[in-house]
């Protein structure tokens, strides 16, 4: 330990050499200067210790001195962080500043996984120097992140503000504008969903005792009178066979992960947010197990030692039969996807077995990797598909079946594989069975649907915005600032509001192409064909006439946020149980002389009611759907940095049923004004990684 | 900067979209589709009164909120 840091120590050959872990960026983009809070737009800034920046980081502010002091005397410098843009801006910012300026002789470890092989490998083949550019676009977005994210939310904030009616912290960003009005575009559209009607007709037939459902050639029948036609023409007639078709097709084996499509592959088969897949694969990667999750490569090199990785996993029981059949055979070749990453290969078991005991998620990722791994060198799968098809006058039926002929590569993909095969009735062309039901059923065309975390990220990828390594972050901050909402994603009025704003005012902070320009140039500021100042000027120079419209149109902007905010809080703070001494609705108020908060009646002035509930003090207020149990009132949710969760009862407490166990989170309420708070526990903290489920 | 229209939308009560508009921009959107779609609904259905169209409208969980919400003003209307 050093200063309350822990580091390691060993000696080599060349001497000692000190690791010391860095913990995520110790520096990162704030105010030059001293800027009041409510100051807008901010032009003026430079790279900070985060502890000075964030009140939540201070404890940064240790690491920052221990790294400095152990550096001191020191005659090499390694930056072994992440091999990725934020693992490179890390290193070069923590060599620039807490060891004054030593990013000039420092060197750059290289490495995918955190096997002892690799690392002792990457150690002695150090590039010489740090990998600069990919830090200089690192940095570059950071900085315009900043610029954008303070300068517009600000603007939202602070032109709400002036209004003197209500007050919420409202932000937007340069990724996070795009995203929010894809999610708001799709609410738009199923808002005002108009569904067209049609008809499907269902029939059954029998044959050799076993019931066969056949589709009608035409799956959507446009109106009503043809949809009942084909039924008369049909009912209690015979069908005839006219014609039996097979066609045999190969599936080629899929390609190897990278990140978007582990993430598409934990969401279909364990419902995990791609953000839950990257935070899982992050500790699997830790562990030593896969390789570095954050590449959009779809590639396996082959001196990443294919023959070896298998034999590994043949040790492991529940893969050693089917690694050990992979390995059979001469030659290993990998199917290969189209994505290329420069740093890293696509996702990989490195086969060395869990040292430590692995959580369900940490298990069911970690085997879906192992077995896509083992896939990517099976056959193709080899399927027969036949049609039927049979006729009555001019109606026609169909009905398909599926046979697996070669499993190929699905052997060693499941159960992720889906193998189904179904039967066709044992018919032959111009053979006539009866029909034993039939019928038209009304329907109607579905709305869009809504977009999940995992069709989002899918989204924000098609239209190039945010990183690979961001997009998830980003749909996490929507969700935390209330924007959207349940796990089939819906835009909240006040998002609603936020878009319709912005799109008014400055159009080109929701265009997605805007965005994707941008990514683009942080692109080449990586390959060196620009540089960060020149991005930076350019950039700017737009931004600056948006913000400026922005400024001449504040009035406009915070009148129209002001009545959907009040809107919004009023709704989030009325209860649903309605006062038990006069029936008008309650809600959650602040008492004008004692700034405290509670629950107070709306009949007050008309019905002179005086009924009121004490609240917990500190903390994020929410109103449960949730009753309690003893009274039937309805539940409050308190959350507080650093705190379990708290779920409360705020009637029962004033009839002294249920204990209290946090005090010193939740003071009482004043005694002589109103009466004492009570919390109960009910809810374990939560972990770090959250699943967004309705 | 804002102008405060003639009309307001009879539904939420929110500035009307343009002045040519009866409704707010989401009901004004809403009513747009609804008209349209009453061609192919009366063709779906053989003899489709409006008031009918509406009033199945009115109900159908597939219909976007802001659709609904025009249907059974406009049914209240009707009647
Ligand atoms: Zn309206």
């Amino acid at each position: 330990m050093h200063g309350g840091v822990t580091f390691f120590e060993c000696t080599t050959r060349q001497g000692s050499v000190v690791v010391c872990s860095a913990i995520g960026h110790l520096y990162s983009v704030g105010t030059k200067g001293k800027v009041l809070r409510n100051t807008y737009p901010v032009w003026d800034f430079n790279w900070k210790a985060k502890s000075q920046v964030e009140r939540r980081s201070t404890r940064l502010a240790k690491w920052i001195a221990a790294i400095g002091s152990l550096a001191e005397n020191a005659d090499r410098y390694v930056n072994a962080c992440d091999y990725d843009i934020e693992g490179s801006l890390i290193g070069l910012t923590i060599l620039r500043y807490a060891c004054h300026g030593a990013d000039r002789k420092a060197s750059r470890m290289k490495f995918s996984t955190m096997t002892d092989r690799e690392l002792r490998e990457a150690y002695r083949n150090l590039s010489p120097r740090l990998d600069s550019s990919v830090a200089e676009a690192g940095r570059c977005r950071h900085e315009l992140d900043w610029l954008y994210g303070i300068n517009l939310s600000r603007a939202l904030t602070e032109s709400t503000l002036k209004q003197r009616r209500s007050y919420a912290a409202l932000s937007t960003g340069r990724v996070q504008g795009p995203t929010l009005n894809f999610v708001v575009e799709r609410e738009l559209e199923i808002e005002s969903f108009v569904p067209t009607p049609y008809w499907t007709i269902d029939a059954i037939i029998e044959s050799e005792g076993k019931e066969y459902t056949l589709e009608y050639a035409k799956p959507r029948v446009p109106t009503s009178s043809e949809a009942l036609q084909v039924v008369r023409d049909c009912e209690g007639q015979d069908l005839e066979v006219e014609s039996v078709e097979t066609r045999e097709f190969h599936q080629l084996p899929p390609n190897p992960f990278d990140l978007p499509s582990l993430q598409a592959e934990a969401f279909r088969h364990f419902h995990y947010s791609p953000s839950k897949t990257l935070a899982v694969a992050e500790r699997l990667y830790l562990g030593a197990v896969v390789s570095y999750p954050r590449t959009s490569s779809q590639k396996l090199p082959r001196d990443l030692g294919y023959r070896e990785i298998l034999h590994q996993l043949s040790q492991q029981n529940e893969y050693s039969r089917l690694a050990g059949k992979i390995l059979i055979s001469e030659r290993l070749t990998p199917q290969q996807g189209p994505k290329d990453d420069p740093a890293h290969p696509a996702i990989y078991p490195t086969g060395e077995p869990p040292k430590s005991f692995l959580t369900d998620p940490e298990k069911n990722l970690y085997d879906l990797i192992v077995r896509r791994f083992m896939a990517v060198f099976g056959e193709p799968s080899l399927r027969t598909l036949s049609t039927m098809t049979l006729k009555h006058g001019p109606h026609s039926f169909l009905t398909k079946a599926s046979r697996v002929l070669n499993a190929g590569w699905t052997e060693f993909y499941a159960p992720y594989s889906r193998e189904y095969s179904q039967e066709l009735p044992d018919l032959k062309g111009g053979e006539r069975v009866q029909l034993k039901k039939i019928a038209a059923t009304e329907k109607f065309v579905e709305p869009p649907p809504r977009y999940n975390s995992n069709s989002l990220l899918r989204r924000m990828e098609q239209a190039h915005i945010g990183t690979k390594a961001t997009r998830a972050e980003t749909i996490d901050t929507l969700y935390k600032r209330g924007y959207i909402k349940k796990s089939r994603i819906e835009a909240t009025p006040l998002a609603i509001e936020i878009s319709r704003i912005l799109a008014r005012h400055c159009p080109l902070i929701l265009d997605p192409g805007f965005t994707a320009k941008l990514e683009e140039l942080l692109t080449e500021i990586q390959e060196e064909s620009r540089t960060r100042v020149n991005v930076l000027l350019e950039t700017l120079s737009q931004f600056r006439s948006v913000m400026r419209d922005l400024v001449i149109a504040e009035d406009d902007v915070g009148s129209q946020l002001c009545r959907t905010v009040a809107a919004q809080t009023s709704l989030d703070r009325t209860l649903m149980s309605p006062c038990p001494q006069c029936g008008s609705a309650l809600k959650i108020v602040r008492s004008r002389q004692s700034r405290k908060r509670f629950i107070g009646c709306t009949g007050r002035l008309e019905k002179g009611c005086s009924f009121s509930l004490p609240l917990p003090q500190f903390g994020k207020l929410t109103l449960l759907h949730q009753k309690c149990s003893a009274c039937g009132f309805q539940l409050v949710l308190t959350r507080s940095k650093g705190y379990r969760k708290m779920i409360s009862c705020a009637r029962c407490y004033v009839n002294r049923v249920r204990m209290t166990r946090l005090k010193e989170l939740t003071p009482m309420a004043d005694p002589a004004a109103e009466p004492r708070s009570a919390i109960a526990i009910l809810r374990k903290a939560p972990s770090s990684v959250q699943d967004h489920k309705e | 900067m804002s102008k405060k229209s003639s009309t307001d939308c009879p539904i939420c009560g929110f500035e009307a979209a343009t002045s040519e508009d009866m409704y707010c921009a989401p009901h004004e959107k809403a009513s747009a589709n609804i008209r349209s779609a009453f061609s192919v609904w009366k063709l779906a259905y053989g003899n489709l009164t409006y008031p009918r169209f509406i009033e199945k409208l009115s109900k159908l969980p597939q219909a976007g909120t802001r659709t609904r919400e025009v249907a059974k003003f406009l049914l209240r209307q009707e009647r």
